[in-house]
Order: structure tokens, then C-alpha cells, then sequence
């Protein structure tokens, strides 16, 4: 154990400020929250590596503990380890080995994605799957893009700014919203900048979030060490999930003591990269106007990375946007755990604040810069949900980016 | 005035006196144990936690130490919910001398025990908190030892042969007549009434009050008092107890005890064998020794220091501190000073215990004319709790709170979990700095010798974690309030608790310790209306 981590633990006071702002320690009882789990068990766990409370596997990852916890202690990252413990003695079921490989998923699904998408339309099979697997019935699934991002990506010719982008997508707008990278080329070819993209693994996170910390931590590896490569040849790297962000940032660092310090510099959310571009007075802020109210809402793994709202400064430069803040924390999907049947009333009942919000500021469109997100609020909302990245992007020029 | 009789009282609730509680029982003598505090009020509860293997008095004390590692051999068999296998490390460092280890080596093996030279390389990278500099380290078979868990062992084993316990009594005279002990009397410490109880002998087992005691029968016996302070951290810094080899001194050994480690000690000459208030300066010491083998140990959360009185035997020297032998002396007082009926056992360690009880008795039953053979190291204290039932503890309170919980109650577990499988709000955590459930809670205030949350806490280790009773004390007063000695003034029975955690934590306030103590004032004084810290 590192003596940063013998000092994180012993920094917790046991103020309980994190178990009060725990989403699912608010909806339910069936987890013992952040405290107890994290820095409480961390002292038997010197002892006995074992003692993990069952509960575990009601944590979210959603890292609000982290956000709130007064003393500085890495209470999401604990948590983290313990469920990779609990799953190494205790094994994971199937379903969740499914879902933790979202890479995996998405390349089969490329055999056939709209074979797919019926298939995880159709009732009977949804029950089958719930019963079988333990995979919610009632959750909307994500849909799979007929094309990947990779595929339909060409790189435009563009005149030399001497800025070396590279773009490291995730799976989620690989396999289900290339539209996002798209978008995300238009407005960087909008100031003539190219953007380089490449295979990447999957971050990694899903794993994480279910405990399978050995091939996370592969993984982990060998994203490093291509983005170092890319680092060396004096290329920034974008990202626009902000959930791939904070693990390649923090949770390489945090759980498996991997040096993530030249990304902390070289790899920036795709909104921080343009306030970089706005305050050295090269943003192109030729936007056409846009006579949209939508209501936004910010990931939590956004709110970790703590960065603030890097796209509400970029976004107010389009003229007739108007952007209301929903303000009503985490959406409750986290990623695979909405999906799974024991965890999906949870998800649901976390989610009510922001069906909530959406309902009293009346809004049809909302924004969001995570794709796990903006699936759980069209399912709890039945409202359109686009990546911000979408709207800037019908704000540089003709395209049609909103309409889905 | 109330009147007893039985065939012996034993004077003193520590290690010792239930030792010899449980050892009469077993021999089938009746006897009555008397201790004017909760069992564990003295020194048993107030020191370093280690079961010695002997490696520490080897070179000067070799009978000690092939004591200390028969005993030691013993407890893990009869108590193995209350031993914690870690092993021990002897370090040395560049300014140790280097001819004691020699000394040192062969020294153990003349004691008979077993010390292992490990590679110094290996053993920095399994424990990185240890200096780099260590030079030479041994492998021997120390372990940590849980006091409180031994004698509710020695007490529960007795009672189920028929011996009985009166906590909060204070023996205030011993009765004699025609030189010979007649009873004793008693004052019960929470109500102050009076009780005596007839018997034909009497043993004291009064730990650092022994002279106290004696003085009590017109006897004197020297009982050097040498106070010893320690210092708890929040977190378990290694996992094996660490001894700095090196003639034995202040500040040299480590021992990681369940959640926390202690680090000790120190050793001054007093007068007053109630003298337990750990010195600021004491506490400051420790950390400067210490550092030499934990470097970063400032760095390090420390959440109380506590101090204990050594009792030392010397029949007649002025001698004091760390020359004075950790031998034990049984004195027959028939022999020495013509009364019949008594006697003392003085001196010792908490490792030594069970020997001294098998002495002493076998003296006591000698003189009773009872020739029943001492049984103690053979029977074990409690009985393993089975797997399925640890099985089903887990399902109620998790894994560390079944596993604690377990070796802390023994053959009681299975209450404690039924009580919980009835009743989920029972399986709540209560304590979560120490994982302890409200099942076991009300197990410890049903017990019959739980008259404060003190005792409660002995019982089950609530308050003892990081937060020190901040949190579940008055999470666990509200639960119990339907407790008659729990149904009166809250605000006094906080007070009286948190003063005594506070006494503790007041020498290490600084870093985290200092933030915990103000959200701890925060919410005592603001949000409860109540005094400050005295
Ligand atoms: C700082 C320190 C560290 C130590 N570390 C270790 C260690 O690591 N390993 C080890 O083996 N040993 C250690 N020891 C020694 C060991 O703790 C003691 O030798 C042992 O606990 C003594 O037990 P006891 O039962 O004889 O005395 P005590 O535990 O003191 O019991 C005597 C009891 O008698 C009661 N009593 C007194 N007068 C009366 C009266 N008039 N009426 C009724 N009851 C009365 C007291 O309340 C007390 O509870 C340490 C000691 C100290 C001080
Ligand atoms: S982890 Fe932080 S927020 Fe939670 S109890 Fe500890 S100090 Fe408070
Ligand atoms: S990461 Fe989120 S769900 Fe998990 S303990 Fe922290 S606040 Fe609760």
C-alpha cells in the first residue's frame, strides 16, 4: 500500500457528509454507503483483505463521495478496490462480465446493428434476458450506429494550423454515437484544425465498475502507452466522454498506480480544449444562430474531473441558445448498473430528480456530455438528448446535427 | 448489611485474578471474584497487547523468557479467538550495537525460542513503512493479544463451573481473627452500600494495588508502580509486531492490534496506582524513539495514547523501572508474615498470567487440602465457532463485523445472530469505526455487568475506532434507553464517556486527531448543548 493511501485514510473524520450526498444511499438502504464501505472497511481490509461488505456492488462509481468529502480522501477509489477483491473471491456473475466488455459487445454487434437493435427491442427476448442473465427488461438499450465511428470518419483536408489533435473517442461513440465524433471533426475543421484518430482500447471503466480490475488494468496499460507516443510527437488529446476522461486521468493513477501525469497537461475534454483556443483569441466564434432553450445536465464523472462546465462558456457564444442548468445531480444510470435487474428501480428512483428538472423547466431538448446519461434521461424523459458538442456544430454551418 | 460466604474471593478483575478465577472453578473450588471497577479497569486493559515469545528478555532474563514462550504456546491453543497469529521481527539499526544480536541469537535458542534471520531486502519491500536502514532482522513467534477478549474468556469459562464475579465492588478490609483470614468487605461502587462476604481464604490479585491491598490485612508487600504510556494509531502501519533489537528500552516495539497499532513504551516510578493520564511529553518521546525504525510515523494518524501501571515485585531493593524483574512472586503470607488464609501473587506480565494462576492455586489448593490437578492449559477457553455460523454472521454484518464479532463472543455468537436474522434493524452497524452491531450491543447491556456505556464499550469495542465515541455513543444511548441503567440522564452518561475517550485523545490532538475533535465539539456543545472538553 502506497503512504498516499495510508494518508488518504487516515484523513476521513467520519463527518458522514459523504454518505449524505450518496445517490444511492439516498434512495436505498440496501447499500452501507460510502463510509463504511470505503474508508471504514479500508482499516479491517489492512488486516483481512476480505472484509468487504457484500453491499459493494450497489456503489455506482459515480464519485460524488470523492466531490464532496471535505478531508480529501479517495473514497470512490477504495470503494473501487474493495468490489475488485470482492469479485476476485467471490467471482462475477455472467451478466455482468457481459457488460463490463462494451468493446466487445459493440464489435459483435457490428455483424449485424440493426439486427441487433430489433432484437433488443423485442419483449419476449428482453424477459428472456432479464430471467437468464439478470439484464433489466424494462431499461431502453443503447442502439448500435449502423457504421462505426472509425469507419465513417475521413479526415478532411484542411490547411496547416500547426495544432496536432488526436481524438480518442470511446466506445460509446465508436459503436453507438459516431454522430458526436463527427460533430466533434466539424467544429475543429471549423478552425482548420484536422483531427487524428486511431483504434484505442475500451478505457476500461466498465470493468472497473464491476470489479474486474486485472484486465482493467491491461488495458490500462496499453492506452498509456499509445497516448504517450502520441504526447511525444507534441499531439493534444481530446476527449469527449467525460467518464473515459477521469479513468484515463485519475483512475489509472488512483487504482493502479500508473503515472498519469503527462495527460494531465496533453489531454484535455473537448470544451476545455476550446476555452484553451477562445483565451488565446483563436477561436473562430462564427456561429449562426440557433433559437433553442434546452436544459443541460452535468455528468458526474464531469463534475469529478473537476473542471466546472467547460462547454457553458463555448455554448453561450451561439447566438439565440439559451442553456438552463438542471441541476439535479446524478442521473443514476452509471454506466452498465441501471442495466442490471436488481440495480434498475435504484437507477430509476435516482434518476426522478432529473425527470424532475426536465418536467419544471419545460424543456424538449436537453444536453449532456455523456452518452450513458443522455440514454437514461431520454428514458426517464422521452425528450430529445444531444451531445453539446452536436449543437456547436450545427451553430458552424450547414449540416444536421440535431435531428435524430 | 448483606452477607456472603464462599471458600476463596479473589481480589482483582485483570488478567491474573480471573486467571485464577477461572482455575479455582475448574478444580471445582468455589470462589468469588471481586473488582471495584468493569473487569479490566487496571492494567490488563492497559497495555501493549503482546504476547511475548520471550525474545525480549532472552538475554537478561532467560527464565522469563522460556516462561513467556511456553505461555505463549498455550494461549494460542486454549484462546485462538484471542491471539492474533502476526509473528514478531527483532530490527536492528546501523547504531545498535551490533554484538547484542550475537548475544541475542543464541541466547533465544537457549530459551528454546525459534528466531529466523530473514533477508533485510525482502522483508523493506513486504513492510515499506520500516526504515531502509535496518540493518539485520529476526523472524520470532510474537503475537498480539487481545485483553479484553482473555478475560471475558476466563470469566465466562469460570462461570459456566460455578464461579461468580461482583463487578464495581471494592474491597475496603479484610477481616481476620487468631491469624487467620475470616472474609472480606465490600462497597459497591455505584450505589455505595455495603456487603461483606465470609471466607476461608483470600487472594490478592490486585495488580499495581497489591501494597494497597496487603495493607488492607496489616501486611507489606513492595509493589514498585512504574507507569507505562502508549500511543494508538488509526491504522494497522505493519503487519507483523516489530521489537528494535536492542537491549529493551522506550519506544521500541510496534504492535498491530486488530484495526490500530500501539507503540510503546515508557516506564516512570509512581506513586498512585490509578496514575493512568498519558503525559503530553511521554507521547512526543515515543514518536521521536519510534521514528529510528517507522520513519514517516509523523505523517501518521495517531487517534489516543493511554497509559498502564506496571506492577513490579522487588522484596525488599529500591530499584525501579526497567532493572526491576518482569518476574512473578507468589508470596504465601501463612509462611511469610503468620496469616493464615492469604496470599498475594505480584509482579508478572499479562503473557504469564495463566502460569501465575496455575501457581498460585496450586498453593491455595494445597492449602484448602483440594488435590485436583490445574486444567487450564488444556481446556480451551471458548469454543470455536463453527463455519456455518460464521457463514450466516456474514450475511447479517459482513465480513469484518461476523469475524469480530465472532471472536469477541465465542459461544454467544449464535445468539447475537439469531437476534439479527430475526431482526434486521439489529443487524445495523452501530459502531462503524468498529463494526459492531446493535445485536451485540444489546447483548453486552443484557449481560447483567453492564452499568455504563464504559462497559458496554470493553465489551464490544464500540467507540474505540477513529472517531472515539463521537459518532455511536449517542447513536447507541437512544437504542438502549429502554435499558434501566440506561434510562436516566443522557447528558450525564455522554459526559462521563466522552470525557474518558477525550482523556485519551488530548495528548495527540494535532492534524486529523485536532479536526476530529472539533466536528466532535461541534456536535456535543452546539447541536447538544453540552460542556467542553475537560
Ligand atoms: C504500559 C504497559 C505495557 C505492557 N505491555 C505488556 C505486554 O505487551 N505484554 C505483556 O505480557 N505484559 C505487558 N504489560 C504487563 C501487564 O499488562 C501486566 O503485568 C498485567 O496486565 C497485570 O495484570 P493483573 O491482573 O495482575 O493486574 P490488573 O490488570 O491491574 O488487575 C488488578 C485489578 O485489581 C483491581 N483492584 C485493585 N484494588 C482493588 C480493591 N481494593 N478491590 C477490588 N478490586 C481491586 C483493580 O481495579 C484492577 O482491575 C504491560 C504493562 C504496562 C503498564
Ligand atoms: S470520507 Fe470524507 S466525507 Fe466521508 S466521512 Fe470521511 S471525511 Fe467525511
Ligand atoms: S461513488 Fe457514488 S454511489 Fe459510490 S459511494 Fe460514492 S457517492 Fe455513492
Amino acid at each position: 500500500m502506497s503512504s498516499d493511501h495510508r494518508l488518504a485514510l487516515d484523513n476521513c473524520i467520519k463527518c458522514s457528509i459523504c454518505v449524505s450526498h450518496c445517490p444511492v444511499a439516498r434512495v436505498t438502504d440496501k447499500f452501507a454507503g460510502p463510509k463504511q464501505n470505503g474508508p471504514d472497511l479500508e482499516r479491517f481490509r489492512l488486516e483481512e483483505p476480505a472484509a468487504v461488505h457484500p453491499s459493494i456492488g450497489y456503489c455506482t462509481n459515480c464519485k460524488g463521495c470523492d466531490v464532496v468529502c471535505p478531508s480529501g480522501v479517495a473514497v470512490s477509489a477504495m470503494n473501487c478496490r474493495a468490489r475488485g477483491e470482492y469479485v476476485s473471491l467471490h467471482g462475477a456473475p455472467l451478466r455482468d462480465k457481459i457488460l463490463a466488455r462494451v468493446d466487445r459487445m459493440g464489435r459483435a454487434a457490428r455483424l449485424a446493428p440493426s439486427l441487433v437493435n430489433r432484437l433488443a427491442g423485442l419483449r419476449p427476448l428482453r424477459l428472456l434476458a432479464e430471467k437468464m442473465l439478470g439484464i433489466s427488461a424494462a431499461m431502453t438499450m443503447p442502439r448500435y450506429a449502423k457504421k462505426t465511428f472509425l469507419e465513417l470518419y475521413k479526415p478532411k483536408n484542411i490547411g496547416d494550423t500547426g495544432r496536432k489533435v488526436l481524438y480518442y473517442p470511446g466506445c460509446y461513440v465508436n459503436y453507438n454515437a459516431p454522430e458526436v465524433g463527427l460533430a466533434l471533426a466539424e467544429v475543429l475543421a471549423h478552425n482548420n484544425i484536422r483531427v487524428e484518430v486511431e483504434q484505442f482500447d475500451c478505457c476500461g471503466l466498465p470493468l472497473i465498475a464491476n470489479g474486474l480490475l486485472d484486465t482493467a488494468r491491461d488495458q490500462a496499460k496499453k492506452n498509456l502507452a499509445k497516448l504517450q507516443g502520441y504526447i511525444n510527437r507534441g499531439y493534444d488529446i481530446v476527449t469527449t466522454c467525460p467518464s473515459c476522461h477521469l479513468t484515463l486521468r485519475q483512475e489509472y493513477r488512483e487504482l493502479f498506480q500508473l503515472n498519469t501525469d503527462p495527460l494531465h497537461e496533453k489531454m484535455l475534454d473537448v470544451f476545455e480544449y476550446l476555452s484553451v483556443l477562445l483565451q488565446q483569441g483563436k477561436l473562430v466564434t462564427r456561429f449562426e444562430e440557433l433559437p433553442l432553450q434546452v436544459g443541460y445536465h452535468q455528468p458526474c464523472h464531469l463534475k469529478a474531473a473537476g473542471c466546472g462546465v467547460p462547454s457553458r462558456e463555448i455554448l453561450q457564444l451561439i447566438p439565440g441558445l439559451r442553456v438552463a442548468d438542471l441541476d439535479a445531480g446524478c442521473c443514476g444510470l452509471a454506466g452498465t448498473y441501471g442495466f442490471k435487474k436488481e440495480k434498475y428501480a435504484i437507477s430509476q428512483a435516482i434518476g426522478r430528480n432529473v425527470f424532475n428538472a426536465v418536467k419544471e423547466l419545460g424543456v424538449r431538448q436537453v444536453i449532456s456530455e455523456c452518452g450513458m446519461c443522455q440514454l437514461q434521461i431520454h428514458h426517464l424523459t422521452g425528450v430529445a438528448v444531444y451531445h453539446p458538442l452536436q449543437v456547436l456544430a450545427q451553430a458552424c454551418g450547414p449540416g444536421k446535427w440535431l435531428a435524430k | 448489611m448483606e452477607t456472603d460466604k464462599v471458600q476463596v474471593v479473589v481480589i482483582g478483575g485483570g488478567a491474573t485474578g480471573t486467571g485464577i478465577l477461572r482455575d479455582l472453578a475448574l478444580r471445582g473450588i468455589p470462589a468469588v471474584l471481586v473488582e471495584q471497577g468493569d473487569l479490566a479497569h487496571g492494567t490488563s486493559s492497559r497495555f501493549h497487547g503482546l504476547l511475548h515469545s520471550g525474545a525480549r528478555y532472552a538475554v537478561k532474563d532467560k527464565e522469563a523468557a522460556r516462561e513467556c514462550i511456553e505461555e505463549n504456546m498455550i494461549l494460542r491453543r486454549i484462546a485462538p479467538n484471542c491471539v492474533e497469529l502476526t509473528g514478531g521481527l527483532f530490527v536492528q539499526l546501523p547504531e545498535d550495537d551490533p554484538q547484542y544480536a550475537d548475544r541475542w541469537i543464541t541466547a533465544c535458542a537457549e530459551a528454546g525460542i525459534n528466531c529466523e534471520e530473514i533477508d533485510v531486502q525482502e522483508l523493506i519491500k513486504k513492510n515499506p513503512v520500516l526504515s531502509p536502514n535496518v540493518t539485520r532482522a529476526f523472524k520470532v513467534p510474537d503475537c498480539a493479544v487481545d485483553g479484553f477478549r482473555i478475560l471475558w474468556g476466563n470469566v465466562n469459562s469460570a462461570r459456566r463451573y460455578g464461579a461468580r464475579v461482583l463487578t464495581y465492588h471494592r474491597v475496603s478490609a479484610i477481616h481476620q481473627s487468631n491469624g487467620r483470614v475470616t472474609g472480606v468487605e465490600l462497597i459497591n461502587q455505584l450505589n455505595g452500600q455495603k456487603r461483606s462476604v465470609e471466607c476461608e481464604m483470600v487472594i490478592n490479585a490486585a495488580g499495581p494495588w497489591g501494597g494497597e491491598v496487603a495493607a488492607m490485612a496489616g501486611l507489606e508487600v513492595n509493589v514498585i508502580k512504574d507507569k507505562g504510556t502508549l500511543v494508538a494509531y488509526n491504522h494497522r502501519l505493519m503487519s507483523m509486531v516489530v521489537n528494535r533489537l536492542r537491549p529493551p528500552g522506550d519506544g521500541d516495539i510496534f504492535v498491530p492490534h486488530g484495526t490500530i497499532t500501539i507503540l510503546g513504551t515508557t516506564s516512570t516510578t509512581v506513586d498512585n496506582p490509578g496514575c493512568t493520564k498519558p503525559g503530553h511529553n511521554e507521547v512526543l518521546e515515543l514518536i521521536k524513539i519510534g521514528q529510528e525504525m517507522v520513519p514517516e510515523l509523523e505523517s501518521y494518524r495517531l487517534i489516543r495514547a493511554f497509559a498502564g501501571v506496571r506492577p513490579l515485585y522487588q522484596e525488599n531493593s529500591a530499584a525501579g523501572g526497567r532493572s526491576v524483574t518482569r518476574n512473578f512472586a507468589l508470596l504465601d503470607h501463612r509462611q511469610r508474615d503468620g496469616l493464615a488464609g492469604m496470599v498475594s501473587i505480584v509482579g508478572g506480565k499479562f503473557t504469564t498470567f495463566r502460569l501465575m494462576a496455575e501457581k498460585t492455586v496450586d498453593l491455595v489448593a494445597s492449602q484448602l487440602g483440594v488435590n485436583a490437578p490445574c486444567r487450564t492449559a488444556r481446556e480451551p477457553l471458548t469454543a470455536p465457532v463453527s463455519e456455518e455460523l460464521l457463514e450466516r454472521g456474514k450475511k447479517v454484518f459482513g465480513v469484518p463485523g461476523a469475524k469480530k464479532a465472532a471472536e469477541r463472543l465465542g459461544d454467544s455468537f449464535a445468539q447475537v445472530v439469531e437476534q439479527a436474522e430475526k431482526n434486521p434493524d439489529k443487524g445495523r452497524i452501530f459502531c462503524e469505526c468498529e463494526v459492531v452491531s446493535l445485536a451485540e450491543i444489546e447483548h453486552a447491556a443484557h449481560s447483567g455487568d453492564s452499568f455504563t456505556l464504559g462497559d458496554i464499550r470493553r465489551k464490544t469495542r464500540m467507540g474505540m475506532g477513529t472517531c472515539q465515541g463521537t459518532f455511536c455513543s449517542y447513536r447507541i444511548l437512544g437504542a438502549l434507553s429502554g435499558y434501566p441503567q440506561f434510562a436516566g440522564n443522557h447528558r450525564e452518561y455522554l459526559t462521563k464517556f466522552l470525557q474518558k475517550r477525550w482523556k485519551g485523545m488530548r495528548p495527540v490532538l494535532w492534524g486529523q486527531q485536532l479536526r476530529e475533535a472539533q466536528l466532535s465539539t461541534g456536535i456535543y456543545c452546539t447541536l447538544f448543548a453540552m460542556e467542553r472538553m475537560r
